[in-house]
C-alpha cells in the first residue's frame, strides 16, 4: 500500500460514513460556522465536509480546503487560490445525502490558454446506478497564457442520494490547478451592494427614506382605517426577496439519551446575497426521543443578544429561558433559530443587511426567515427525514425580550400559529415608533409616524389575534394599556412583578399556557420561588412597596 | 380575558431537579470567548449554567440567576447594577456539585449595610443519603464606601465537596431586599490560589462526554474545562481540553498529545475534525488506531495573553494531571499506559515538545512535527502511530 493510499483509506469517499467522527455528534456545527460571519467557514460545513479525495486522484499539495474558500481563483494570486496537485488528474467525490437537493454544480481551473482540460461529472446513486452528467466551459478571465476556466452543469433534476463524482484532467502533462467547487451557487458572490453602512435611521432617512418612504406612504394610505393591523404590517414588513426558493442547505440528526430527546440542527438558504448572514438560517427542531406523531410545536425565537441563538435549548444563557428540553419531555417538539439582527460574535448584521435591503429593516427580514422556516418544518419531507410528525394545528410560539417582539407580529402576521406567548416587550403604543426605527428593526415606520394613531399597537393586536394568547408585560401600567377594552377569555395578560426578566415562576406559567392550549397532560414544574403575575395594580403594590424601601434605605446609606 | 392567575400559580408542581445542560464538543472552546456582562461570563456560564438555582423559599430576583455566576462580584460603586437584588430579605440558593467535581472552597459576595449590619448567612453541603454537614466560614469586608459595605463570606475547611449541593441561605434586613454580588467555587474568576495547597494540579470544572461511533467499535470523546492556573486572568485560569480513547481497550492504552500551532484560532478544534481542514483531523484516525488523544488549547491573545511555550507546558502539564491522577481519572475509568506518552507539534510549536522533554514530568516522546504547508500525509500519520507503538524510537 503507497503512503497515500493509506492515507486515503483513512479518509477518502471508501468508507466515509463508517469513518470516526466527532461532528457526529456536535448538534452546534451549523452555528459554530456562522460565527465568522465570512464564507470560508460556512463552505466548510456545507460542501467540505461532505466532499474527499477519489484514490485515483493525484495528490493535492495543500488542503482541500483551497477548494471551497469562497475564493473561485485569482489569476494574480495563482500559488495561493489555486489548489495545485502532484499530476494532472484530480478526482473529487461529493456526498449527496437524501436531503440535499443539488441543482448546479461549477469547478473553476486554472488552464494555460493553449489548451484545454476536461471534466467528467458522474452521478452514482445509492443503488449503484451510474449517471453521466454534461458539462459546459467558459473562459472567466484571461491574463497573458493563463486563463480562469469554469466548468458548469445544471442536471435537469436535483441529483439523488448518492455520490457525485468530479473528475478533472489537466491538459497535457500540467498538474491539475483547481480554484473553487460552487454547488448550488453556495459561496457566490453576487455584488451588488452599496457602499455606505446604514448605522443610524437619521443616516436612512438620509439615504433612503426619500426613495421609500413616498411608496410606503402610498401603500400605508390604502389600508382603511379600521383594518386589521395584518394589511398595514404586510405593508411595513414586505417578504425579502420573494421569488427565492427556500432550499435545504445542510441537516443533521444528534441523540441525546440522557435528555430524553433528538436535535436536528440544519441550515436553510434563504437568500442570494452572497452575504451568509442574510442569506442562511441555523435552526434546531428539537422533538422528543420516543414520541414521534401528532406532535405539537412551539417556536422559540432568542432574545435580543448575540450569544442568544441557542438559549431555548439550554446550551448557554439563561437557564429560565431553556424550554426546550422541557417541552420535549412532555411530547411537544419546539423550533429555535438563529435571529438575524443580532449578527453573530465576529460580524454585524444590520448595517450590512441595509445595504442589500434598503427598503426593509431586520424585522422584515427576520419574520421571513421564519415564515420560509415554518414553512419548511410543516413540509411532510423535512418531518419524514426528522421521523416525526406534527401537528399542525397545534403550532405556538413564544419569545423573552426581542423574541417577544418577533412573536407577537408573527402571531398576529400566520394564522398557522394557535398559541402566541410573549414575554416583555416593553413598549407603549407610542413609543413603538421611535424605539423599533432607532435600532433599525423596521425603519419604514418612521415614514408613517404618527403619534396620535400608532401604526403598530399592542393593544389593537391583541384584541385582533382571536386566538389563545398568554402576554406578560414588564410592568402594570403596560398591562393596563393592552387589556383596556380586550374581552377575549382566550387572551390572558399578566405583569410580571420584576420587570424585563423572566423568573421561573413566569416559566412554568408559559408552559402551562402551551399544555393547556395543546391540550398536553402535563403540569409544568416550578423550580425556584413562587410569586403572584398580576393582572391588577394592587397585586403589584406590595413589590412596589418593597422596591421603595431598598432604593430609600440604600440612599440613606450612600448619604453621608 | 382570563383572571386565573392564582390558579396558574396553584397549579404549578414544586418539582425541584436541575436538567442536565444541553452540550456539544465544541461548547467548551466557544465558552472561552463569549462574555456575559465580563470577560469571565460565557466560561462561568458552561461551567455553572444549570447547576445553580433558587431554593423555593428564596425571594425573587429582579435579574436572571445567572447573574450570581457572572464574573461579576458585584462593585460599592455600582450598587444596583453589580449586586443582584432580591424582592425581600431572603436570597436561598442550591449549587448542585457533580460528582467528579471536587470544590474546595465556597465564596458568597454580598452589599451590607456597612455599621450593625443584621445579615445572617448559613452554608451547608448534603449528599443525597447523608446528613447534611455546616460549611464554616470567614466573614470578610473588602470595601466600604459611606454606610454601605462590599461583604465576603468565605467557606472555610471544606474540602473536595462533591455528588450532593451546597445550600446558602442569607438573610439581609439592612436595606429591605438582599443585594447578592457572586457565588463562587474554587476562586474561579476571584483569583484565589488553591484553597487545599496539599492538592495542587488542577481542578475539573467541566466536562460532558459522547460515544462516537466507529469501524473498530466506539470511542469515547471528554470535552473538559480545567482550572490549570489562579491568576484571576481567564486566558491564564481556563483551560479547554478533549480527550478521545477507544471505549472497548483491553488493555491500557498510549496517548499522544496533539498541539495545534498557537495562532490558528481553531487549531485545537481542526485536530478534532470539528472545524476546518479535514485533513488535519488527526485525533479521530488515532483514536480509531486504538490510542487516546489529548488536545489542550492555548491561549492565543490578546497581545501578552498568549502563550509562550512554557506557559503552555504548564497548562499541558497541569491537564495532564487531570487526566492520570485528577478528579477525571478517578471518575473517567480510562486506563492509560503511563510510560507511552507522545507529543506531537505542528507549525509553531516545536519548542513546546522540547521543553515538555526537558521538564521530564512525564516519559514524553516525541513523534513527529507538521509544518502548517505540509498537506498530512500517510507517511507521517504512520511515523505517530509506530512511535507510540514503540516499534521506533522518539526523536
Amino acid at each position: 500500500m503507497t503512503r497515500f493510499a493509506w492515507a486515503c483509506a483513512l479518509v477518502c469517499a471508501a468508507a466515509p460514513a463508517a469513518a470516526l467522527d466527532f461532528a457526529s455528534v456536535d448538534a452546534y456545527e451549523n452555528h459554530n460556522a456562522f460565527l465568522d460571519a465570512r464564507q470560508a467557514p460556512v463552505l466548510r460545513l456545507l460542501v467540505g465536509s461532505h466532499l474527499s479525495l477519489a484514490q485515483e486522484s493525484a495528490r493535492p499539495l495543500a488542503s482541500l480546503q483551497r477548494l471551497y474558500d469562497a475564493n473561485p481563483g485569482n489569476l494574480e494570486a495563482v500559488p495561493a487560490s489555486f489548489l495545485e496537485f502532484a499530476a494532472p488528474r484530480a478526482v473529487l467525490a461529493l456526498r449527496i445525502a437524501a436531503w440535499r437537493e443539488v441543482r448546479t454544480v461549477a469547478l473553476t481551473a486554472l488552464e494555460d490558454a493553449n489548451a484545454a482540460g476536461t471534466l467528467s461529472l458522474r452521478h452514482v446513486a445509492r443503488g449503484g446506478a451510474a449517471t453521466a452528467i454534461a458539462t459546459s466551459r467558459r473562459v472567466v478571465e484571461r491574463r497573458g497564457d493563463a486563463m480562469l476556466v469554469e466548468y458548469a452543469a445544471a442536471p435537469a433534476a436535483a441529483l439523488a442520494a448518492g455520490t457525485l463524482r468530479i473528475d478533472y484532467r489537466a491538459p497535457g502533462q500540467q498538474p491539475a490547478r483547481l480554484g473553487e467547487l460552487i454547488v448550488d451557487d453556495i459561496g457566490r458572490d453576487r455584488g451588488g451592494k452599496r457602499s455606505a453602512p446604514i448605522r443610524t435611521i437619521d443616516d436612512w432617512m438620509r439615504e433612503d427614506g426619500a426613495a421609500v418612504c413616498p411608496r410606503v406612504r402610498v401603500a400605508a394610505g390604502k389600508v382603511a382605517a379600521g383594518a386589521p393591523s395584518r394589511e398595514l404590517l404586510t405593508v411595513l414588513l414586505p417578504k425579502v426577496n420573494a421569488g427565492y426558493e427556500t432550499r435545504l442547505a445542510e441537516w443533521k440528526t444528534v441523540r441525546d439519551p440522557q435528555r430524553r430527546l433528538v436535535t436536528h440542527a440544519f441550515v436553510l438558504k434563504v437568500d442570494d446575497t452572497g452575504h451568509p448572514l442574510i442569506d442562511y438560517v441555523r435552526a434546531w427542531l428539537v422533538v422528543p426521543i420516543a414520541a414521534r406523531r401528532g406532535l405539537p410545536l412551539v417556536i422559540l425565537p432568542h432574545q435580543g443578544h448575540l450569544y442568544a441563538a441557542q438559549e431555548p435549548m439550554g446550551v448557554q444563557g439563561e437557564t429560565e429561558l431553556a424550554l426546550a428540553g422541557e417541552l420535549a419531555l412532555q411530547g411537544v417538539a419546539s423550533l429555535a433559530y438563529d435571529a438575524a439582527p443580532f449578527g453573530t460574535p465576529r460580524g454585524a448584521f444590520v448595517s450590512d443587511y441595509l445595504t442589500y435591503y434598503p427598503a426593509s429593516g431586520s424585522t422584515a427580514k427576520d419574520l421571513d426567515n421564519l415564515a420560509r422556516l415554518l414553512d419548511r418544518v410543516l413540509d411532510k419531507r423535512l418531518q419524514a427525514l426528522a421521523g416525526v410528525k406534527l401537528d399542525p394545528k397545534r403550532i405556538g410560539i413564544w419569545g423573552f425580550s426581542y423574541g417577544s417582539w418577533v412573536s407577537m407580529l408573527y402571531g398576529a402576521m400566520d394564522d398557522r400559529i394557535s398559541a402566541i406567548g410573549f414575554s416583555s416587550f416593553h413598549y407603549r403604543d407610542a413609543d413603538i415608533v421611535p424605539g423599533l426605527t432607532a435600532s433599525l428593526y423596521i425603519p419604514q415606520l418612521a415614514c408613517v409616524a404618527d403619534p396620535a394613531r400608532p401604526p403598530i399597537s399592542v393593544r389593537r393586536i391583541l384584541r385582533e389575534y382571536g386566538r389563545d394568547a398568554f402576554v406578560v408585560a414588564p410592568d402594570i401600567g403596560l398591562l393596563e394599556d393592552w387589556v383596556r377594552g380586550l374581552d377575549d377569555a382566550r387572551v390572558t395578560v399578566v405583569a410580571n412583578p420584576f420587570g424585563h426578566v423572566v423568573s421561573m415562576q413566569e416559566r412554568a406559567a408559559v408552559l402551562g399556557f402551551f399544555y393547556r392550549s395543546f391540550g398536553v397532560r402535563a403540569k409544568p414544574a416550578l423550580d425556584g420561588p413562587a410569586h403572584v403575575l398580576a393582572t391588577k395594580r394592587s397585586e403589584i403594590a406590595p413589590y412596589v412597596e418593597r422596591e421603595n424601601l431598598w432604593r430609600t434605605e440604600l440612599v440613606k446609606a450612600r448619604t453621608p | 380575558m382570563r383572571r386565573a392567575v392564582a390558579g396558574l400559580v396553584a397549579a404549578a408542581v414544586t418539582v425541584a431537579g436541575a436538567a442536565e445542560r444541553a452540550a456539544g464538543p465544541t461548547v467548551n472552546h466557544f465558552a472561552m470567548e463569549y462574555s456575559w456582562g465580563s470577560v469571565w461570563g460565557g466560561a462561568l456560564d458552561a461551567i455553572m449554567g444549570g447547576t445553580v438555582r433558587l431554593d423555593a423559599s428564596s425571594s425573587q430576583p429582579k435579574g436572571f440567576v445567572s447573574r450570581l455566576y457572572d464574573g461579576n462580584v458585584g462593585s460599592l460603586a455600582e450598587a444596583t447594577g453589580s449586586f443582584l437584588i432580591f424582592d425581600d430579605a431572603r436570597a436561598a440558593v442550591r449549587v448542585r456539585i457533580p460528582e467528579w467535581r471536587e470544590v474546595d472552597s465556597v465564596a458568597f459576595y454580598a452589599l451590607e449595610a456597612a455599621e450593625n449590619s443584621k445579615a445572617a448567612l448559613a452554608m451547608r453541603f448534603a449528599k443525597p443519603d447523608a446528613p447534611a454537614q455546616k460549611i464554616a466560614f470567614k466573614r470578610r469586608v473588602l470595601q466600604r464606601r459611606g454606610g454601605l459595605a462590599h461583604v465576603e463570606y468565605r467557606g472555610a475547611g471544606a474540602h473536595a465537596l462533591s455528588g450532593g449541593e451546597v445550600f446558602i441561605a442569607y438573610q439581609n434586613p439592612d436595606f429591605g431586599s438582599a443585594f447578592v454580588g457572586e457565588v463562587v467555587l474554587d476562586g474561579v474568576a476571584a483569583g484565589a490560589p488553591w484553597a487545599d495547597p496539599a492538592r495542587p494540579g488542577s481542578r475539573l470544572l467541566y466536562w460532558k462526554h459522547w460515544d462516537v461511533p466507529g469501524r473498530r467499535g466506539a470511542v469515547r470523546l471528554h470535552a473538559l474545562i480545567t482550572k490549570t492556573a489562579a491568576t484571576g486572568t481567564k486566558e491564564r485560569d481556563l483551560t479547554p481540553a478533549w480527550l478521545a480513547h477507544p471505549v472497548a481497550a483491553a488493555a491500557p492504552v498510549p496517548l499522544v498529545v496533539l498541539v495545534a500551532n498557537h495562532g490558528t484560532v481553531e487549531g485545537p478544534l481542526e485536530l478534532l475534525g470539528l472545524a476546518g481542514r479535514p485533513e488535519w483531523a488527526l485525533a479521530p484516525r488515532l483514536a480509531e488506531e486504538g490510542f487516546a488523544v489529548l488536545v489542550v488549547e492555548a491561549t492565543l491573545g490578546p497581545g501578552n495573553l498568549a502563550d509562550s511555550d512554557a506557559q503552555y507546558v504548564a497548562r499541558l502539564e497541569a491537564t495532564l494531571h487531570q487526566i492520570l491522577d485528577g478528579a477525571f481519572a478517578r471518575h473517567a475509568g480510562v486506563a492509560i499506559d503511563r510510560t507511552r506518552i507522545g507529543i506531537w507539534t505542528s507549525g509553531n510549536t516545536a519548542g513546546v515538545a522540547t521543553l515538555a522533554e526537558s521538564r521530564a514530568r512525564y516519559p514524553w516522546r516525541n513523534v513527529g512535527h507538521w509544518t502548517l504547508t505540509q498537506v498530512p500525509g500517510a507517511g507521517e500519520l504512520r511515523a505517530i502511530v509506530d512511535q507510540l507503538n514503540g516499534r521506533k524510537g522518539g526523536r
